[in-house]
């Protein structure tokens, strides 16, 4: 009965207000445990929604390549604080826990945003969007990318097997890039002329400027309740986690 | 070339976030209902070419292309990368949700200037060249005289893609410098390393221009500077 | 005797969550002969296309070209160079700005000379009696042009087999005629896709059909 309230369905606008303000909590959270503890609400909420987590953390293993990087390098590029010394090098504990909470930090959101909104579809996020007061004409754009970025991908494989068969390699020569050059143009220019013809088409059908929406949401009680029990955990987790002296356990820092 | 969420701080996230969604609106209110499917498709083009790698040696890099897409897109560059980013984010969850006002910033603003320094370039350029450069052969301009012709796009597409690209390192060293002490070297790391791309972002956006001049010159003749190039054909159309 | 460009031995095929496309086709291809393969739309023979270029890979069975078995990516790069690929739809085929770039492609690939490749291609251009294309905008040609530029893009190459998907539709008369002359004139492998009867008589010496999975010859 508990658990079933957590697979029921929700105005989408109430979960994009909720992840919204959770990352904004997050993000203004300064101390360590704090972060921690947000953490720990955020793989609650997973677990409560059901995200895969598996999948999840995948996903999250493929985040920025260059951000990880610039992760792992802090403990020894932010010289500061006390340092061990491991196989001759020394590692920097501010910069270790600096790492570390940005790590949290960045995972809870990621986590809070996959429990809430992973099972909403695009389209119905983008009209969420519109519903929210998002100008119409940024969610028409929104909406004919989702519906075209496939189009186009086949498209550029499509010329990407044509050059194949012709013999076309990949390598660091003129050659090669111009041609890729002539690639990425060749499909600007297919999507400029898309653009085109679903114009005509639009006006074709009547079209004069405004676009309809289908969608429409329904808040209900079960949105009320999902906010008021989110809020009210979100506020014991923090009373909880601020109580905890971790500090004095690993000669914390608090950044920000 | 992301941040991601956590690293920066609040106040630049605060900060970040308004000038983005009044650079949103900015770009929106520049928009005629009859560009939004070009626009789109456009962005949509953006996505897609972003999975190209261009082969380096033993690696290989992606592209950004916001130089181009300034040029392309003019105010409506904002928009268009903003609906780029949220897509990313929604889809792959890649990018974060607070720090999505800042990379909008980090990546639009750098190509939005660039359209704005560069675009008169072009339009003199256009002036200047005989209509159609690969139309036809029996056009009787010297040969060297064509050559010339050529590379002067090819040339303002380079410096408007090495500019978009070097002015969005330096705001994302900026950005990571702005949270703190601790990411100084990171920053620092991160220009140096990606100091190439700036010479090979110019030759793709060099190249690309030079082709799309040649396939659509309409989507660069007689811009007013401060709207869509796409709205600009259109309304030619129209009347 | 002549010698055996392809074989396909026994090859199955399906994509993944459809019902099988071939199984246990078998189809040869020798030197200097031109052969027809008809059959209804979705029964496959862009499909063959792709198995002998090996753009998909079969699920059981051989292929065999130009006397090797391929098997792996790096065995039909090879095939590449030596069979030239007409694509049904020319939009899919032409990305470069110019007819001379387009043209001078695959020459390029194939490690010519930037000169050489130029030579090449205003023979293959006037060959084709598009002399004076050179510097035209290929995406601003008419279909019929587009479908000749691909030819020649493919005949660039100097390849020993032709694979061409329905060459025919959207040609005027008179790229019509034009065509099946070159076509004729042309002393390498065919293998053409078309609906169209007369063409198809005109040019091969055997027709298969394409269906359920199987070729039968006509
Ligand atoms: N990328 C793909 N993914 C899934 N199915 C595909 C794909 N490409 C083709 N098919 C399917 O495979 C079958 C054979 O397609 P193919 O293009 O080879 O047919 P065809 O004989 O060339 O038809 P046509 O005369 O219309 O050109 C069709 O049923 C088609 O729907
Ligand atoms: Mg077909």
């Amino acid at each position: 009965m508990f658990l079933s309230f957590f697979d029921t369905r929700f105005d989408p606008r109430t979960l994009i207000f909720l992840t919204l303000s959770f990352s904004v909590v997050v993000i203004s959270v300064s101390s360590f445990q704090l972060s921690l503890g947000l953490f720990i609400f955020a793989l609650g909420l997973a677990v409560l929604f059901r995200a895969p987590l598996v999948s999840t953390f995948k996903k999250i293993m493929l985040l920025d390549g260059f951000m990880i990087l610039a992760l792992l390098s802090l403990p020894f590029t932010f010289a500061s604080g006390p340092s061990l010394l491991i196989w001759g090098v020394s590692v920097y504990l501010d910069g270790f826990w600096l790492a570390v909470s940005i790590a949290l930090k960045a995972n809870s959101i990621f986590l809070c945003f996959t429990a809430l909104m992973g099972r909403m579809g695009v389209a119905e996020f983008a009209h969420a969007l519109a519903h929210l007061k998002v100008p119409t004409q940024f969610v028409q754009i929104l909406l004919l990318m989702v519906r075209y970025i496939d189009v186009l991908r086949l498209e550029l494989e499509r010329m990407r097997t044509a050059m194949k068969c012709r013999g076309f390699q990949y390598s660091t020569s003129w050659h090669c890039w111009k041609s890729i050059g002539h690639l990425i143009g060749m499909l600007f220019v297919r999507s400029i002329e898309r653009g085109e013809q679903i114009l005509t088409a639009m006006k074709c059908r009547g079209f004069q400027g405004t676009f309809p929406l289908l969608h429409h949401f329904h808040y209900g009680r079960r949105d009320s309740l999902l906010i008021l029990s989110f809020f009210s955990g979100l506020l014991l987790f923090l009373i909880f986690s601020s109580s905890l002296n971790l500090a004095s356990l690993m000669e914390l820092p608090s950044h920000g | 070339m992301h941040i991601m969420d956590g690293v920066v701080s609040s106040s630049l996230v605060v900060g970040a976030t308004i000038v983005a969604v009044s650079a949103v609106g900015f770009g929106l209110k520049r928009i005629e209902p009859d560009d939004i499917p070009k626009i789109a498709l456009l962005a949509a083009a953006f996505f897609v070419a972003s999975v190209i790698r261009v082969p380096i040696g033993p690696t290989s890099a992606h592209l950004m292309l916001t130089g181009l897409l300034g040029l392309v897109l003019g105010p409506a560059i904002f928009p268009a990368i903003f609906a780029g980013l949220m897509l990313q984010t929604f889809i792959f969850g890649f990018g974060g949700i607070t720090v999505l006002g800042l990379n909008l910033v980090n990546m639009a603003l750098p190509g939005f200037l660039a359209y704005l320094i560069f675009m008169p370039f072009l339009q003199k350029e256009f002036q200047s060249r005989a209509r159609d450069l690969y139309a036809s052969s029996s056009s009787s301009g010297h040969k060297t005289f064509r050559f010339i012709q050529k590379n002067r796009t090819f040339l303002i597409g380079f410096c408007a893609g090495s500019f978009a690209i070097a002015g969005s390192l330096l705001m994302v060293a900026f950005s990571l410098a702005l949270s703190g002490q601790a990411f100084i070297p990171v920053a620092k790391f991160m220009v140096l390393a990606n100091l190439p791309l700036i010479v090979i972002e110019g030759l793709f956006v060099g190249v690309i221009l030079q082709f799309l001049t040649s396939l659509k010159p309409e989507l660069f003749a007689q811009v007013n500077l401060l709207q869509t190039p796409a709205l600009q054909s259109s309304t030619e159309l129209r009347t | 005797m002549a010698e055996a460009y392809f074989k396909l031995q026994d090859i199955s095929f399906s994509r993944p969550g459809f019902a099988p496309l071939f199984s246990e086709l078998n189809f040869e291809v020798y030197s200097r002969e031109t052969i027809g393969l008809v059959g209804g739309n979705g029964a496959g023979k862009t499909s063959l296309f792709h198995l002998l270029m090996g753009l998909l890979k079969p699920s059981s069975g051989e292929i065999i070209a130009f006397g090797k078995t391929c098997s792996s990516e790096g065995d039909f790069l090879d095939v590449r160079t030596q069979a030239g690929y007409l694509f049904q739809n020319s939009d899919d085929q032409l990305f470069c700005p110019t007819v001379e770039e387009d043209v001078s492609f695959g020459p390029l690939n194939l490690g010519q000379s930037h000169k050489k490749a130029i030579e090449i291609t205003t023979k293959v251009l006037s060959d084709l009696g598009l002399s004076g294309f050179e510097k035209r905008i290929t995406h601003h040609l008419s279909g019929g042009e587009k479908r000749l530029v691909a030819l020649a893009s493919v005949l660039a190459m100097e390849p020993k087999v032709l694979l061409l998907d329905e060459p025919t539709t959207g040609l005027d008369e008179l790229a019509y005629e034009r065509l099946t002359d070159i076509l004729k004139r042309l002393d390498i492998s065919k293998v053409i896709i078309s609906h169209d009867e007369t063409f198809l008589s005109a040019l091969t010496e055997r027709t298969y059909r394409l269906k359920a999975g199987q070729l039968h010859l006509l």
